[in-house]
């Protein structure tokens, strides 16, 4: 690691300033810097840079290298630098570069939110995959980070076809076949070893992202939202796993009361457990899949309720927007068999807080499956009993697949030589950990 | 090497074509995929499977071939054992030809007429068998004189001295071995039962050359087979049977190569079938027996006999048959081919003690099969141990 | 005739060497023995044939452990192997050294029909583990390779499959990894990265290096176990051909497009009809024979449903799309014939391809590569005329054999809603002669920048210096290329792994 060379960073932050020259674009006022930090975080982050474009970036970059500060990025649940640095804040960088509906991709700048693009996209007769418990409202991270969707059963969580990012050392990385400059296929896989896929699920501690080409579907023929209400969570997750692994449904997800309210901001009947599923397809499929649904839960020996039109309608607005997961809430993934296993373990040790809505979501076609809670009326120490699960839920075999901080240290260490090739590709990436320096992946 | 050998012709030359066309597919180390039932059992090449480096399957071979036509590999130790560990069952041949449009097993038997040419072979091992052709006519060491020791007081014809329909070509395994000469009794016992005009030659009867073929000693072979052509040409029968797979292979196919040789022949399976199809044999006797069956090499891949086995052992009373998972042109050979038991006899034990395994796992208690050769190598296997019968056996039991 | 350098010396080093490898495996399973060694030393491609200077057998992550381990400390390169059935000479030695056979490595560890996955090890065919799927009403996802060879490396690889519409690549479907680094140690990803996972789905934990290791030859390090993901099997399924003109490339590239936008197949391609014909006759007469009966261009897809009724459904949607791209439909005798002539029943339907194309030459220059389905025509044509010239023949012969050299064929595979496509195009250099090779390697190094100067990326560059694309594309690709040059240096300082792919230098001291 390079000398300190001012522990005051003063003139470095004057010199930011200067680069980013609107006023707008650079603060070192504590009420907006501490809405980027974790709670209980009080050092470290000296001022906010919102860049324009990957020149300023660049800049800011050159900026830290020289003086030892570090860049970071926002975190959903904060940052809690170990070092003094500045955060990027991409809303500048938001620019929607383009919509291509004939090869199905769309190219965004880091800065663009959900609720920026899903009007150009509606106009367009196209599709994006949504979030569905998204730490932000942008989209570029969702994909990079390869956050759970609502059609993470038909189409996965892989959202994100190349990306071009800006590294440590100021170079411009792209990956995928936009590495040769002659290609416009926008083809995620590398001209030889993916070592691209590093960058993915890596918050921001190995490379900045620039813009990145995210994957687009085109509106269906015919599409119709069907919920299936059950009694408990079990009887929810046999209908869905079946469901899944027959293809059906574009989304499939379930939700407890809890959730359901959360989604739909009222309760228009919700049943104990709701099995939502997005049909799609020509409309003789779409009929097709509604009566093999009812078909497959009379094989199970399920009678499941048939949502109202109110319910169904209410659902089917939900599943047009982004779902956002609230900041006291835990997601992981599983195999279906330990659905109930793990879903104990959280409901015990968070029993203390009333309120657990919880979602599940089967994954390509059912072959695992993703789990979410959200704590509502948290009690006291709620933070503290998440993170604790976290670590608990972990070490009995749950998947965190992005986990931060002390979480990240806490899982990878469960396998030194896994952490020490990360840790050896994050010097060689960031030789002077200036990216997100400890919010990952912890070289100290 | 002595100077008229280097100048002698390469039998490498005439697959060359072949083995510059591997394109190293791999399907010759397994049997047909649209087949496979037990991923347990889905190697086809015995030398293979269990030396395991890729020089002891057809792919390996073939690049050897290569190598030796271009002059980038020498003889050595380790390419003799690779060239004779090879049983010549013809697994690869079935796959390669019907995909990749070759002849492996061409292939392997120009290597090792090669290895004669430039007389690196015979191996000590396969010295005795040449030794003992040379001496007895037979493969066996055994003297002429107790050829027909089988046949004593059965009271059966020479084709040389009465008119007979069908010369029984009897071979020299069963001819000779203690446990086996019940094959040639219950044979011609057969034969007797259902009326057939039949003779033997007895103790001049001639080793038909199979072994010395498929060791790679064309030139013996060639001389042992003129001369059975010359004697069974001078017979007047209308058709010959074998109960002996290898011989039924090289008098039915490779005598036809060399001139002079246009009589019918057939396994005696073949004939025995005719019979019961037309009646002229029943089988009354119930034998009540769960039987897997074993598709010899040579009347199998070799001469495309595969259902008239199956067919008699359906019209035994009493017989259950169970497949293995290899079966027909899929059948993982015993072991015991091309010299094989005599030059490598732990390793022959090895591909009939896999054989068997197979076999136990139909849960039939009984293997049958149509070849001495594959019935002596299969009957060393002490685990599992099976009940090892020839299908001619049974048809003589059922007799009654 | 070609004479190839087979390198057999075995100074003190490989003695010592081969001695410790004696120690991890038994004797029984090292061997330097040159008639060994020959076995590894070349494959279908114009690769020059190398061999290497010891060939060991382990049989499990333990003994390969040790092996790369002693290989690290004493600077030998080590080429994997897994079943051989590599077609662009990613696993022929290009120094000498270790040849890691892993085919004995060959264990189904575990088939999860519940969470439909498989655990594997190298050795373990697409075969092995289509019968065992299938039994349990599951199905991998498999190539037109060959059925022997090993489904670990294929996806490893980038395996591009008929189903790669629907199902993605080979990379999406592995779910973890057991990787042995250069110097031994040995690393799990994915749900693989400890025990209790289970055959979960996702990538990680954190930054996703597993793909460091994907399509990399083996030049970071060894797969020895891999969790792939199982699809479920049709209950019904069915086929549809469709046909084209010659000069219809447009037309074709348009038709696939629509079918895999509307994802309503489960496999979708397109052969030409030389390459059609190949893969359904048994030899090159009746392929000729069938070649005339075939349109010249033809599209095959496999439709059908857990139901007849959604067979059905599919088939409207097919039938649909047929009729807005004024597509015809294949003759109806055709389809009969390719339905008699390929046991399409099991998934080898059309698989078995790759060993009849080989038949041809020996040898099939494979040009696969990623593009944009707009772009296939006009590549499609510049290559053609590439192969024309490179092939163009002065043997008076030539004009009777079938598929004369300067006939290129091709396959279109259309993936992820027709996003891009891959498209392979091949030509026929007779690598048994050495004129042969000249022309093939002329074509190659015409070829390759062209496809690459008009954006197709070869995202599986195999092959080494003679031949590799590798050697051509990567340095083509910017900071990529620093970066893979950069990880090389970090993981496998000593450069012992599968040296001299990718533009990475052969020699120890290189990297």
């Amino acid at each position: 690691m390079a000398a300190r060379k001012g522990a005051s960073h003063q003139l470095s932050l004057n010199r930011l300033r200067e680069l980013m020259i609107d006023p707008a674009r650079f603060s070192t006022d504590e009420d907006v810097i501490s809405g980027y930090r974790q709670a209980g975080s009080k050092d470290g982050l000296l001022a906010v840079v919102v860049p324009r474009s990957q020149v300023d970036i660049e800049q800011v970059l050159k900026v830290a290298r020289d003086d030892s500060l570090s860049v970071y990025t926002p975190l959903p649940e904060g940052l809690n630098p170990p070092r003094p640095g500045v955060v990027i804040d991409f809303r500048y960088m938001a620019g929607v570069k383009d919509i291509d509906t004939r090869n199905l991709f769309l190219e965004v700048e880091p800065g663009v939110t959900w609720e920026q693009v899903l009007p150009e996209l509606a106009v367009r007769r196209v599709r994006v995959a949504l979030p569905a418990a998204a730490s932000s409202p942008y989209v570029l991270e969702n994909a990079l980070e390869r956050q759970v969707v609502t059609c993470a059963s038909r189409y996965t969580n892989k959202q994100i076809s190349t990306f071009h990012v800006l590294m440590a050392d100021g170079r411009e990385y792209r990956s995928g076949s936009d590495a040769l400059p002659a290609s416009v296929a926008h083809w995620r896989e590398d001209g030889g070893p993916n070592i691209s896929r590093v960058f993915t699920g890596s918050r921001n501690s190995l490379a900045i992202p620039l813009r990145g080409f995210v994957f687009l579907y085109p509106e269906p023929e015919h599409r119709k939202v069907v919920v299936m209400g059950l009694p408990n969570r079990n009887s929810a997750r046999r209908l869905a796993e079946r469901a899944a692994r027959s293809e059906i449904g574009t989304e499939v997800v379930l939700v407890n009361k809890l959730k359901g309210k959360d989604l739909l901001g009222f309760d228009p009947g919700l049943p104990t457990w709701s099995v939502v599923f997005g049909l799609e397809g020509s409309q003789r499929l779409v009929k097709y899949h509604q009566k093999r649904l009812g078909e497959l839960a009379a094989g199970l020996k399920l009678k499941p309720k048939a949502g109202a039109t109110r319910l169904t309608e209410a659902f089917s607005g939900a599943l047009a927007k982004p779902w956002y997961a609230p900041e006291l809430s835990i997601g992981f993934y599983t195999t279906f068999e330990k659905v109930e296993k793990f879903s104990g373990m959280a409901e015990e040790a968070l029993k203390g807080h009333r309120g657990l809505a919880q979602m599940i979501i089967p994954v390509k076609r059912g072959a695992s499956v993703y789990i979410h809670y959200d704590v509502h009326d948290p009690g006291k120490d709620a933070g503290t009993a998440i993170k604790l699960l976290r670590n608990r839920l972990s070490n009995s075999g749950a998947f965190f697949n992005n986990p931060t901080g002390a979480h990240a240290t806490h899982i990878f260490k469960r396998q030194p030589a896994y952490f020490d090739l990360l840790k050896d590709i994050k010097r060689f990436l960031d030789p002077d950990d200036i990216l997100n320096t400890g919010q990952m992946i912890d070289t100290r | 090497m002595s100077e008229l050998t280097k100048n002698r012709y390469d039998p490498l030359l005439q697959v060359q074509k072949d083995a510059y066309r591997c394109g190293k597919c791999m399907l010759c180390k397994w049997i047909d995929h649209n087949q496979v039932t037990d991923t347990a059992f889905m190697n086809i090449c015995p030398s293979g499977a269990r030396f395991r480096y890729e020089a002891y399957y057809a792919s390996g071979r073939q690049e050897i071939a290569r190598g030796l036509l271009d002059g980038t590999l020498e003889y050595n130790d380790r390419l003799l054992h690779v060239l004779f560990t090879c049983t010549g069952c013809g697994g690869c041949q079935v796959i390669c030809s019907e995909q990749g449009d070759k002849n492996p097993l061409k292939t392997i038997v120009a290597l090792k007429e090669r290895a004669f040419r430039d007389e690196l072979a015979p191996l000590p091992e396969h010295q005795t068998i040449i030794k003992s052709m040379e001496n007895y006519e037979n493969p066996w060491q055994q003297p002429r004189v107790r050829r027909d020791s089988w046949m004593r007081r059965m009271g059966l014809k020479d084709p040389r001295k009465e008119k007979v329909d069908v010369l029984y070509f009897v071979g020299c395994t069963a001819a000779y071995d203690p446990e086996l000469k019940r094959v040639a009794r219950a044979t011609a016992e057969i034969l007797k039962r259902a009326g057939v005009s039949f003779g033997v030659l007895g103790k001049d009867e001639l080793c038909c050359g199979s072994t010395l073929l498929r060791m790679g000693d064309y030139l013996s072979y060639e001389r042992v087979a003129r001369k059975n052509i010359e004697l069974l040409g001078s017979l007047d029968v209308g058709r010959i049977a074998t109960s002996c797979s290898g011989c039924n292979s090289v008098l039915r196919e490779e005598y036809r190569e060399l001139t002079g040789f246009d009589v019918e022949v057939t396994h005696s399976l073949e004939l025995i079938d005719e019979l019961l199809k037309s009646g002229d044999l029943k089988l009354k006797k119930k034998i009540n027996k769960r039987v897997t069956y074993h598709d010899p090499c040579h009347l199998g891949r070799y001469s495309g006999v595969y259902d008239t086995p199956r067919s008699i052992l359906e019209a035994i009373p009493g017989i259950e048959l169970v497949e293995m998972p290899r079966n027909r042109d899929n059948a993982f050979c015993c072991g015991a081919g091309a010299g094989v038991r005599t030059a490598y006899p732990e390793f022959a034990l090895w591909a009939a003690t896999e054989r068997m395994r197979e076999a136990a796992g139909t849960g039939a208690k009984t293997v049958v099969t149509a070849c001495p050769f594959c019935e002596q190598n299969l009957g060393d296997v002490k685990k599992p141990r099976l009940e090892l019968v020839d299908i001619l056996e049974l048809v003589h039991q059922s007799m009654g | 005739m070609a004479v190839r350098k087979l390198d057999t010396t075995a100074g003190d080093l490989y003695r010592e060497v081969k001695k410790g490898l004696e120690k991890i495996v038994g004797e029984e399973w090292v061997s330097d023995n040159p008639t060994i060694l020959i076995g590894y030393s070349r494959d279908q491609s114009l690769e020059t044939a190398r061999s290497p200077n010891i060939v060991v057998l382990p049989d499990s992550t333990e003994q390969v452990s040790e092996i790369l381990s002693l290989a690290n400390q004493r600077g030998v390169a080590v080429t994997p192997w897994s079943t051989g059935g590599n077609t662009g000479g990613g696993c022929i030695p290009q120094r000498g050294g270790i040849l890691l056979d892993m085919s004995r490595m060959d264990r189904i560890l575990e088939l999860d029909e519940e969470n439909m996955s498989v655990r594997i090890q190298p050795g373990v065919t697409f075969g092995k583990v289509y019968v065992e799927a299938e039994k349990r009403g599951l199905r991998n996802v498999c190539p037109s390779a060959p059925a022997s060879v090993s489904m670990l490396a294929n996806y490893l690889d980038k395996g591009v499959f008929q189903v790669s519409n629907k199902y993605g690549v080979g990379t999406d479907s592995i779910l973890g990894m057991v990787i042995v680094q250069p110097d031994g140690t040995v690393l799990r990803t994915g749900c693989l990265f400890q025990d209790s996972y289970g055959s979960v789905c996702v990538e990680g934990p954190g930054p996703d290096i597993s793909g460091i290791f994907q399509g990399s030859m083996g030049i970071f390090g060894v797969c020895t176990e891999m969790v792939a993901q199982l699809y479920p099997l049709p209950e019904f399924e069915e086929i549809l051909a469709a046909q084209f003109e010659e000069d219809d490339l447009e037309g074709v590239a348009e038709f696939l497009r629509e079918v895999a936008r509307a994802d309503c197949s489960f496999e979708s391609l397109l052969f030409q009809d030389a390459y059609m014909a190949m893969g359904m006759a048994p030899n090159q007469e009746s392929a000729e024979v069938i070649r005339a009966q075939l349109p010249r261009q033809n599209a095959i897809l496999f439709y059908g449903g857990e139901t007849a009724e959604e067979m059905e459904i599919r088939r409207e949607q097919l039938d649909g799309i047929l009729e807005r791209t004024g597509t015809e439909l294949a003759p109806e005798g055709m389809l009969e014939l390719l339905k008699e002539l390929v046991p399409w029943k099991r998934v080898f339907k059309i698989i078995q391809v790759t060993p009849r194309v080989e038949r041809l030459t020996g040898c099939f220059e494979l040009f696969w590569f990623n593009i944009a389905m707009d772009e296939v025509a006009d590549m499609a044509r510049g290559f053609m005329k590439l192969a024309r010239k490179n092939f163009a023949s002065t043997d008076p012969e030539a004009a009777d054999r079938p598929f004369p050299y300067e006939e290129t064929t091709f396959y279109i595979q259309p993936l992820e809603f027709g996003r891009t496509c891959m498209l392979e195009m091949d030509a026929y250099p007779n690598q048994g002669e050495p004129e042969g090779v000249k022309r093939g390697l002329a074509m190659a190094a015409e070829a390759i920048p062209f496809i690459c100067g008009a954006g197709g990326l070869f995202d599986r560059p195999y092959g080494g210096v003679d031949s590799g694309f590798g050697w051509v594309q990567t340095p083509m690709l910017g900071n990529y290329y620093e970066l893979l040059r950069g990880l090389k240096r970090l993981i496998d300082p000593s450069n012992t792994m599968n040296p001299g792919r990718l533009a990475l230098p052969a020699d120890p001291a290189g990297v």
